[in-house]
């Protein structure tokens, strides 16, 4: 693990295609921050379900609009935020799915929001449609 | 993601899976399933064994198939999760979803 604040940044087109190269992003720097493979799993998959989310809903599926990654190993708390430029959405209206409604009802949203919080320690976002959405995900070792 | 598709005893579909399923292969698995389906086929069994990852994505792919299936009278099973796909499907609530199985075998004969 860093001494200091370390940061790192992944700037990427929003493809799906590129999942996998940012989940490797993730996966290496969680594993340098000193997190054993149950939580780098669990950081890995709260951050696809960020990226997705921005892919899918934020640029509406328009391939090459920016996301940007940053990352900041501190030494005992693991912060990531997923930016991007696109159409943002209000988190109050995004309700946690009941699973037997879920089940019910077939593709009521909001499970990868509710994946995200449940692997995550601290989950912010911060909503400006247009201009800058931006959601931070902190862990701590 | 590779899919490979073979039939047990004359009723089970039974899918294996290789690699990771996210948001960039979800809709070819879902592609698989609705070949499936549309063939007739209502039992259908996805062995995770060579799975190593699967997001949200690939999970609302699995709801949406056991919703049709059940409707159809049939049903979809899945088995030899490893421990983090298994712990993906726990997170999110599902283990109560599936019928989740140890063994292939065990999908069979239950």
């Amino acid at each position: 693990m860093p001494k200091n604040k370390a940061t790192y940044h992944l700037k990427i087109p929003s493809q799906t295609d590129n999942l996998e190269v940012i989940r490797e992003f993730i996966s290496n720097l969680a594993r340098k921050a000193g997190f054993q493979n149950d939580d780098v799993d669990k950081i890995e998959l709260a951050v696809d379900e960020a990226c997705s989310n921005v892919i899918k809903h934020a640029y509406k599926k328009t391939d090459k609009k920016p996301i940007i990654i940053s990352v900041e190993i501190e030494k005992n708390k693991f912060t990531v935020s997923v930016t991007d430029h696109g159409k943002g959405f209000d988190i109050n209206k995004i309700k946690t799915p009941d699973m037997k409604e879920y089940l019910a009802q077939m593709r009521v949203g909001g499970l990868g929001i509710y994946l995200i919080k449940s692997l995550m320690d601290e989950v912010d976002f911060t909503i400006e449609p247009g201009v800058k959405n931006q959601v931070k995900l902190v862990k701590y070792v | 993601m590779n899919i490979s598709k073979r039939v047990e005893n004359s009723q089970f579909n039974i899918i294996n899976i290789n690699g990771h399923v996210d948001a960039t292969n979800a809709p070819q698995l879902e592609k698989e399933f609705d070949s499936i389906i549309s063939d007739g086929g209502s039992k259908i069994i996805v062995n995770f064994r060579d799975v190593e990852y699967i997001s949200s994505a690939g999970l609302r792919v699995l709801l949406s198939v056991t919703q049709r299936l059940k409707s159809k009278d049939g049903d979809l099973r899945l088995c030899e999760m490893n421990p983090t796909v298994e712990k993906t499907f726990n997170l999110a609530g599902f283990t109560r979803l599936f019928d989740i199985f140890k063994s292939e075998q065990e999908s069979l004969a239950n």
